[in-house]
C-alpha cells in the first residue's frame, strides 16, 4: 500500500500556484448573460456565414442556380455590406462573451479526464476559429496582410470550422443555454443594494450592444454614405477618380502603357469568327447607360452610372447568342480574367463600359474598356479589357 | 452564478437533438479542417494560419483575462461608485474602438499608387472618438454623482 506516489505531488503544487475560477470571480457574470450574448453572437456568425457563402459561390460557381444574381442589382451590395458589418459588430460581442466565461479556463481540475479534455478542445477550436475569422476579416478590410496565406480561401475554409464549432458548442451547452435564457438578467445583488446603480449584469449586456453599435457606426460609412462623417474607421471616404473609389490602380498591376496605347484593340472571339475593335469603333456602336453599384468583397460599395456597349451586343457582332463568356484583362494577375454566366450576358445592363459618371473611364477605373454587371464582386468586374471569348 | 451549474434534466428528444447537432458540428469542423489544409499547401502558410488560430485564445486566457482582472481590481480599489462604473464603461468602449481601429490607424495597408484606399485621417478620427467616449462618460458620471447625492440627502432623517 505504500508504493503509491504521494497525492500532494508536483501537479497539486502547480494547481495551487495557478489562479483558479474564483480568482476572477465577478458578480457581473452569469449564465443568463452568457446565454444572451451567445444568441447575439450566434446570429452574427450565422449571418456572416450565409452572406459569405453568397459571395463565395458568386466567385466559385458550384450549382447552376448560383452562377449569377441578375436582379435586384443592389443585392450583392447589401449581402457583402452586411457580411463585413456583422463581422465587425461581432468583435465587441465576442470580447464580452469571452470575458463572461473566461474564468472557466482556470477551473479545477485542470485536466479532468478524457471527456473534460474533449470539451476543452472543442472550446479551443471554437475560440480559435471565431477569433481567426473576425481578426483576419477586419485586417483584410484594412488591407493589412500580416500573414503568408491567401486570405480568401483560408477565410472561407475556417468559416466552416467556426460554424461547425458553434453548432457543436450549442449541442454541448443546450441545457445551460435553455436555463440561462429562462433566467432573467438580474442585476448583481451587490449593485442592487446601492442607491444609484450604473453597471449591472443588464448593464454588461448594454455595454456589449453599445460596443457593437460603436463598431458598426465607426466602420459603415464606406457602405452607407450617410454615416461617412462619423465613420472614423471606414476603409474609404468615398472619394476617388470620377467620384468612385479604386481598389487596384493601373500602376499597381503594370498596365499603364498597354492601356494608354493608341494600338489598343478589344478582340471579341466567337466560335466561328472574331473582330478587333478600337475604342472609336466601340464608341460608334449603340450605347446603353446603366446605374450599377460597385461592390468590393472588402465591404465598401458605391453607386455609379456607366455607359457602354451591352456585352450581348458584342457577342452578336461575332454571331453568338448570349452564352457564358470569358473576359480577359491586360492585367496578368490573379484577377486578370473572369467568366460571365450566360444569365448575366443575356441582360442588357451587363456592359463593356467606356464611360463612368459622364466622362471617359479613368485609367484606374479600367480605361479604355471594362466589364460592369449586376451583383458581381468587384474583383470580377474586370478592368482594362483586351479580349472577350465565348465559353 | 444565479443559474445552477449542473444541467437541468433534459428529455430524450432534447438528447437526440443534442447528438444530431454535435454530429453536424463535428462534420463542419472536419470539412473546414480539410479545406484549410487544402488552402495552405506550404508549411509557411500552415504555420502562419496556425499562429493566427492559436495565439488569440492563448493570449485571452493567459494574459488578457488576468490583465483585465488587475485593471478591474485597481479601479475598484481607487474609485467608488458611480465613477468606478463610468471608468470601466469608458475603458471598455476605448478598447473596442482601438481593437477595430488600429489596423486603420496604423496605416500599414496604404498604397502610394492608390490614393482612394485608406484615405481618411484615422488618427484624428480615433482621437475624436476617444474624446467623445471619455467626455460622454465623465458627463454621465457627474450626472450620476449629483443624483446619488440627492438620493442620499432625501434618505437622511
Amino acid at each position: 500500500m505504500s508504493g503509491e506516489p504521494p497525492r500532494d505531488g508536483l501537479s497539486r503544487q502547480v494547481e495551487r500556484a495557478l489562479p483558479d475560477e474564483q480568482t476572477f470571480a465577478s458578480p457581473l457574470r452569469s449564465t443568463a448573460l452568457t446565454a444572451r450574448l451567445g444568441i447575439w453572437l450566434g446570429i452574427a456568425f450565422a449571418v456572416c456565414f450565409l452572406t459569405g457563402l453568397v459571395s463565395h459561390f458568386l466567385q466559385h460557381p458550384l450549382l447552376g442556380s448560383w452562377r449569377a444574381l441578375t436582379s435586384p442589382v443592389w443585392i450583392y451590395r447589401v449581402t457583402q455590406g452586411v457580411h463585413v458589418t456583422a463581422g465587425v459588430a461581432a468583435i465587441p460581442l465576442l470580447v464580452i462573451k469571452l470575458w463572461s466565461v473566461a474564468p472557466k479556463f482556470w477551473r479545477r481540475p485542470l485536466f479532468g479526464g478524457p471527456v473534460d479534455a474533449l470539451e476543452r478542445l472543442s472550446i479551443l477550436v471554437l475560440v480559435a476559429a471565431g477569433t481567426f475569422q473576425l481578426l483576419t476579416g477586419v485586417l483584410n478590410t484594412a488591407e493589412l496582410y500580416a500573414w503568408t496565406f491567401f486570405f480568401t480561401t483560408v477565410h472561407y475554409a475556417v468559416a466552416w470550422v467556426a460554424i461547425g464549432a458553434i453548432v457543436l458548442h450549442i449541442a454541448v451547452k443546450l441545457p445551460w443555454i435553455r436555463a440561462g435564457l429562462g433566467a432573467p438578467v438580474r442585476q448583481a445583488p451587490e449593485a442592487s443594494a446601492e442607491p444609484v446603480r450604473a453597471l449591472s449584469r443588464r448593464g454588461m449586456l448594454g455595454l456589449a450592444g453599445g460596443g457593437a453599435a460603436l463598431a458598426v457606426i465607426t466602420t459603415i460609412g464606406d457602405k452607407v454614405p450617410f454615416f461617412s462623417p462619423v465613420s472614423v474607421f471606414s476603409q474609404r471616404s468615398g472619394d476617388g477618380p470620377q467620384g468612385l473609389p479604386v481598389n487596384h490602380s493601373a500602376v499597381s498591376v503594370g498596365v499603364v502603357e498597354a492601356a494608354s496605347s493608341p494600338d489598343w484593340r478589344l478582340k471579341v472571339v466567337g466560335s466561328d469568327r472574331s473582330v478587333a475593335l478600337s475604342l472609336a469603333e466601340l464608341a460608334a456602336l449603340p450605347q446603353r447607360t446603366a446605374s450599377l453599384p460597385m461592390t468590393c468583397v472588402e465591404g465598401w460599395s458605391a453607386g455609379a452610372v456607366w455607359t457602354g456597349v451591352p456585352l450581348r451586343d458584342l457577342l452578336a457582332v461575332v454571331g453568338e447568342d448570349p452564352r457564358d463568356a470569358t473576359v480577359l484583362s491586360l492585367e496578368n494577375g490573379l484577377y486578370g480574367a473572369s467568366v460571365v454566366a450566360a444569365s448575366l450576358v443575356a441582360i442588357p445592363d451587363t456592359l463593356v463600359a467606356l464611360v463612368l459618371n459622364g466622362s471617359p473611364l479613368d485609367l484606374d477605373h479600367g480605361y479604355p474598356a471594362r466589364l460592369i454587371a449586376p451583383n458581381r464582386p468587384g474583383v470580377l468586374q474586370t478592368k482594362w479589357l483586351r479580349r472577350i471569348e465565348v465559353g | 452564478m444565479s443559474v445552477p451549474e449542473l444541467p437541468p434534466s433534459s428529455t430524450s428528444s432534447q438528447q437526440i437533438l443534442r447528438w444530431v447537432l454535435a454530429a453536424v458540428g463535428v462534420a463542419g469542423i472536419g470539412y473546414g479542417a480539410y479545406l484549410t489544409l487544402g488552402a495552405t499547401p506550404t508549411w509557411p502558410e500552415r504555420i502562419s494560419t496556425g499562429l493566427w488560430l492559436l495565439v488569440p485564445p492563448v493570449l485571452n486566457d493567459v494574459i488578457l483575462l488576468p490583465l483585465a482582472a488587475v485593471v478591474g481590481w485597481l479601479i475598484v480599489r481607487r474609485l467608488s461608485r458611480p465613477w468606478r462604473d463610468v471608468v470601466v464603461v469608458a475603458l471598455v468602449l476605448s478598447v473596442f474602438a482601438l481593437l477595430i481601429g488600429w489596423p486603420f490607424i496604423s496605416g500599414y495597408g496604404r498604397l502610394a499608387n492608390n490614393p482612394s484606399l485608406l484615405d481618411r485621417n484615422y488618427i484624428a478620427g480615433a482621437a475624436a472618438l476617444l474624446a467623445v467616449i471619455w467626455i460622454g462618460c465623465l458627463l454621465a458620471g457627474a450626472v450620476l454623482t449629483g443624483r446619488e447625492r440627492r438620493v442620499s440627502q432625501s434618505d437622511a432623517p
